[in-house]
């Protein structure tokens, strides 16, 4: 992507905030814009605000955030990294954004992320997780007969960190699935779900 | 004779006609968008793959959807740069150029 700026500027937001739900990488990628700009003047710079902030802390340093060419961090797409990796962004959530002992998210966000968006033909997407909550029309529901607090971040052709509160797990599936069924796979998932037991929830403080 | 003149007739025009729909396709904006898209996405991605996480061309090609088959791609170096050229010929050409610790992005 050369200036991903100019895709911001041609897709200008119709409905008034709160008002309507739409899926939407490119919003994500807004966003990232915003992150990107409050902290640093060059993609060099932005990386390292990155790292500094999120990934070195909770030992992910390796994770790849992409920029385009004129220096602005994609976002929404283009996150290379280990399943490890994911694994550990995964626990930070089930751990509320607090890492062996040090808050690396503030309070209340991961709250935030995990309750549907306002929006009328909302029901099962959050602060950019998918969550298991009764869809509306034009979403699916997750894993039905799963717990209610399952919520997860979906990554193109099938790549998901699934955060489990209710049995204390994170799984991560990463690969190309362009000629898998998707509710095959949902499937899946969802019996690797059911393998593990119930745990109580922990308060922040890593195993 | 005369079958060779209506041959050479029939040969010339249906030469004409096939480079008449060559260029109307290569004049047509809304392939070349889509050609430069599908260049793009597959010099991007494949650049990500090998670049970034390391794996080799031959095994990365598979990650591309189906229908990217006819898109050609090459590792090339641009200026000491390690990068991925995707290409439909007469139609797009596109680079993706890696920088350490910010992967990759279109030239």
């Amino acid at each position: 992507m050369q200036r991903i700026d100019r895709v911001r500027r041609g897709c200008p937001p119709r409905p008034s905030p709160g008002s309507h739900w739409a899926y939407s990488t490119a919003t994500t990628t807004l966003l990232a814009g915003i992150v990107g700009r409050a902290d640093a003047e060059d993609a060099h710079g932005r990386a390292a605000f990155i790292h500094e902030a999120l990934l070195d802390p909770i030992g992910a340093g390796d994770i790849v955030f992409e920029f385009d060419r004129a220096g602005h961090f994609l976002g929404g797409s283009h996150v290379y990294g280990r399943a490890r990796d994911f694994a550990r962004f995964g626990l930070l959530y089930l751990r509320d954004g607090v890492w062996d002992g040090l808050r690396i998210l503030l309070e209340g966000w991961v709250d935030f992320v995990r309750t549907p968006a306002p929006a009328k033909n909302n029901g099962s997407y959050g602060g950019h997780f998918w969550l298991n909550l009764p869809p509306k029309k034009d979403q699916f529901l997750l894993f039905p007969g799963r717990p209610e607090c399952v919520f997860e971040a979906s990554g193109n052709s099938g790549q998901f960190v699934i955060i489990v509160w209710t049995h204390d797990l994170v799984i991560v599936r990463l690969g190309e699935m362009q000629t898998t069924n998707g509710n095959e796979l949902n499937d899946s998932l969802a019996t690797i779900l059911d393998v593990f037991p119930e745990r109580p929830i922990l308060d922040g403080t890593l195993p | 004779m005369k079958r060779t003149h209506r041959n050479r007739i029939l040969q010339a025009t249906g030469l004409l006609l096939v480079l008449g729909l060559i260029v109307a396709a290569v004049g047509d904006r809304n392939l070349r968008v889509q050609a430069n898209v599908g260049a793009g996405y597959v010099a991007h991605q494949i650049c990500s793959c090998v670049h970034v996480a390391n794996r080799s061309l031959e095994s990365c090609l598979p990650d591309m959807l189906p229908v990217m088959d006819r898109i050609r791609s090459e590792l090339v170096d641009v200026d000491g740069h390690h990068g991925v050229r995707a290409w439909i010929p007469v139609f797009s050409d596109r680079t993706a150029i890696h920088t350490p610790g910010l992967g990759c992005a279109l030239d």
